[in-house]
């Protein structure tokens, strides 16, 4: 007996290892039975153009994902903007300046109701994810915060954004549901991004926000020794911003001075300048004092800033009818010189 | 639209490659070609009302284009969920392209009645549109805005141009010349005279249509209701501006209309009266005979506002309020059907020229369907 007529099988899908093992992907009891099985001899000239054909019945269809809940990749960010309209709101900053504790100190905020009776907590994909990053947070030694308050932001794919989701219930808007995604990035991003313009693709995705927020350290700002080098990389994000990653000019733009609880209750003077470029490139920024997590609990609270920033992102521009009036009395205008 | 194909993707899509573009454009076209190609000339309206709204597609006609909007989409992009309702962004994403793609169609030049259509019934649409948070999806409905204005702007400019007149040519016709010459030279400018005999019917058509308008407004006597406008309750005397004049010109009125609509409604009155009211006051301020001025007749015109009471609110309430002989809460019923609520405040102007957009769309609409 030639070894010419032995059956194998083999498959189209790339994953499915019939070949090997003999089992079907599928879980057909007769593999052959499989429509992606094909059924070899030896001597068959064209294995391989078959096995290149398309997989009947799977083309495109997304391959069966165990969501983590710890973050939202750009795929699943996606199929929940195509179900329901989603804030995406960039959260950018260099590294430990506080971006994760500003999203923590958000949640823990939100799940423990303290920003009722404005906002409610309507769930979120990423609990794990908010819980992983609050966890430091719950650990008190002697009644004090720990030093660092959350761990290094990494991501699984270091070329992708992830995303923390939040729903929100708005009181003022009779309870309306707002879902927002906050990017989660590691501050390295941000950094790379003013030192190199070649980086500015990573931050594609900011083309579609709905809101803006840059975090800096106020420490670094009120320092008189570091201010003007933040100032410096400051600006230089900004101009990156508006004109490498062509961030949308018109969405809402919260400068956040992190760590407020340490600036001793006074604004660092160098954000005007900062507020004053960004007015110049475009942007519309204003300016929230935030203490994330105070040190100083009895003279400024946790969390102070965080419903300022909330509110300053909910105040997307309204498309009011007197506008669309307007706008159509601006059209006759323009137009009616022509017509006569 | 399809080069906004790109642009408009990041509502659902911030990281989307050529090949999502591409399949976005097959999906448009497909759709575009399914409304434009004669027997669905009733399907521009659920397009307009899947952009503007987020009620539910309540009508068969409805239900069946949303099926093959969604139907086409699996088609080109498998991966897109059953789920998809028309409140989702994927769905007014598809549908706003597919209706920027329908309001450019030309056809020798000229914008096509499905443009016409859907450019009018788009405009009439976004006066109560509920459009107050979606940031990213606004910019794209501020596009088609411009987009069918432009189209409105076009159609009514082509009505109005001038063409060239043939009598000079006929003059030079040297008449020592032979007659069967003579009769070959005046044959090939007959059809230009003819032409323009046509073109100058039409123009005194217009004209006749804007001198009456003019007239009215220098006279601001509302004829349905017989009295000064003045000595209407301002809201009721919006209505008049916008029914009146909408009346009284054709199809391819000028822009510049709408801006005589909102100059009337708010002619001769103290500012305090002018002042924003909410939809249910104004509402209130009405009586029978303003109910009836938004009346139609045409059971076609009416069974089409029964069907989008988005696209055409007022005229939605006032059949609803006729209909219920005024016992009908309007308020529960206008957040199911039409969407957002009655607190929401406009100005008689508004008002006004919402009620001439009305008007022109139902004109629009009986015109070609």
């Amino acid at each position: 007996m030639s070894s010419g007529n032995v059956k194998k099988y083999k498959c189209r899908n790339p994953d499915c290892t019939v070949a090997e093992t003999g089992r079907c992907l599928e879980s057909h009891t007769d593999p052959g039975a499989c429509p992606n099985c094909i059924i070899c001899t030896d001597d068959d000239q064209d294995q391989d153009a078959i096995i290149s054909s398309p997989v009947a019945g799977v083309a495109e269809k997304p391959a069966r994902r165990f969501f983590s809940g710890f973050e939202i990749g750009l795929s699943e960010a996606c199929e929940l903007m195509s179900l329901k309209y989603t804030k995406l709101i960039g959260v950018i900053g260099a590294s430990g300046v506080g971006k994760t504790c500003f999203l923590s100190s958000l949640y823990l905020m939100m799940s423990n109701g303290e920003l009722c009776p404005d906002y409610f907590f309507a769930g979120s994909m990423t609990l794990p994810g908010f819980e992983d990053r609050a966890r430091r947070v719950r650990k008190w030694s002697d009644g004090l915060l720990p030093g660092k308050l959350a761990d290094h932001t990494s991501l699984q794919d270091n070329r992708a954004p992830a995303f923390l989701h939040l729903a929100i219930y708005c009181n003022k808007e009779f309870n309306k549901r707002h879902e927002f995604l906050f990017s989660d990035l590691p501050g390295e991003w941000t950094s790379d991004l003013i030192e190199r313009n070649e980086k500015a693709g990573r931050f594609d995705f900011l083309k579609r926000a709905d809101g803006l927020i840059y975090v800096l350290d106020g420490q670094a700002l009120s320092d008189i020794e570091l201010q003007n080098l933040e100032i410096h990389r400051a600006k230089l994000l900004l101009d990156r911003l508006a004109n490498a990653v062509y961030v949308p000019k018109d969405i809402p733009f919260v400068v956040v001075i992190s760590k407020y609880d340490l600036l001793k209750n006074c604004e660092p003077n160098s954000i005007h300048d900062i507020v004053s470029y960004a007015n110049r490139l475009g942007f519309n920024p204003s300016v929230s004092l935030v203490s994330a997590f105070s040190s100083v609990p009895d003279v400024i609270k946790s969390g102070t800033g965080i419903e300022d920033v909330l509110e300053r992102l909910m105040k997307f521009k309204n498309f009011e009818t007197k506008k669309i009036v307007q706008r159509m009395h601006d059209f006759c205008r323009a137009y009616g010189r022509y017509l006569e | 639209m399809l080069s906004k194909v790109s642009d408009w993707s990041l509502l659902t899509n911030p990281a989307a490659n050529d090949d999502y573009v591409q399949k976005k454009i097959d999906t448009v076209k497909d759709i575009v070609s399914i409304i434009t190609d004669g027997s669905h000339d009733k399907s521009v309206a659920p397009l307009v009302s899947f952009v503007l709204s987020d009620i539910e597609a309540e009508s068969a006609n409805s239900k069946d284009i949303f099926k093959q909007i969604l139907s086409l989409m699996q088609k080109h992009q498998p991966s897109t969920p059953s789920t998809l309702t028309i409140s989702s962004p994927e769905i007014k994403l598809v549908s706003a392209l597919s209706l920027g793609e329908v309001i450019l169609k030309e056809e020798h030049g000229r914008p096509t009645h499905f443009s016409h259509i859907a450019s009018t019934l788009f405009c009439s649409a976004i006066g109560f549109a509920d459009l107050t948070h979606e940031h990213y999806y606004i910019k794209i409905v501020k596009e088609i805005l411009d987009l069918a204005n432009e189209k409105l702007n076009k159609i009514s400019c082509i009505d109005r141009e001038s063409k060239p007149n043939p009598i000079f040519n006929i003059e030079k016709i040297n008449q020592n010349d032979a007659p069967p010459e003579i009769a070959n030279k005046f044959k090939a400018e007959l059809m230009s005279v003819v032409a323009y005999i046509k073109g100058i019917d039409i123009k005194l058509k217009h004209s006749q249509e804007e001198l009456e308008v003019l007239w009215w407004l220098y006279n601001s006597f509302s004829e349905v209701q017989q009295k000064y406008l003045k000595d209407l309750r301002v809201f009721s005397s919006a209505i008049c501006c916008g029914c009146e004049i909408g009346s009284k010109v054709g199809v391819s009125a000028p822009l510049k209309i709408r801006h005589l609509v909102s100059q009337a409604a708010s002619k001769d009155r103290r500012a305090t009266s002018l002042s924003q009211k909410t939809l249910k006051e104004v509402i209130g301020s009405w009586d029978k005979s303003t109910w009836d001025m938004l009346k139609q007749n045409d059971q076609n015109l009416k069974n089409l506002i029964q069907e989008h009471p988005p696209l055409f609110p007022l005229s939605w309430i006032c059949q609803r309020l006729i209909e219920s002989h005024g016992t009908a809460d309007i308020s529960s019923e206008f957040s199911v059907n039409v969407g957002g609520d009655m607190g929401k405040k406009f100005t008689p102007d508004i008002i006004a020229v919402q009620t001439y957009n009305e008007m022109m769309a139902l004109k629009v609409w009986n015109n070609y369907v």
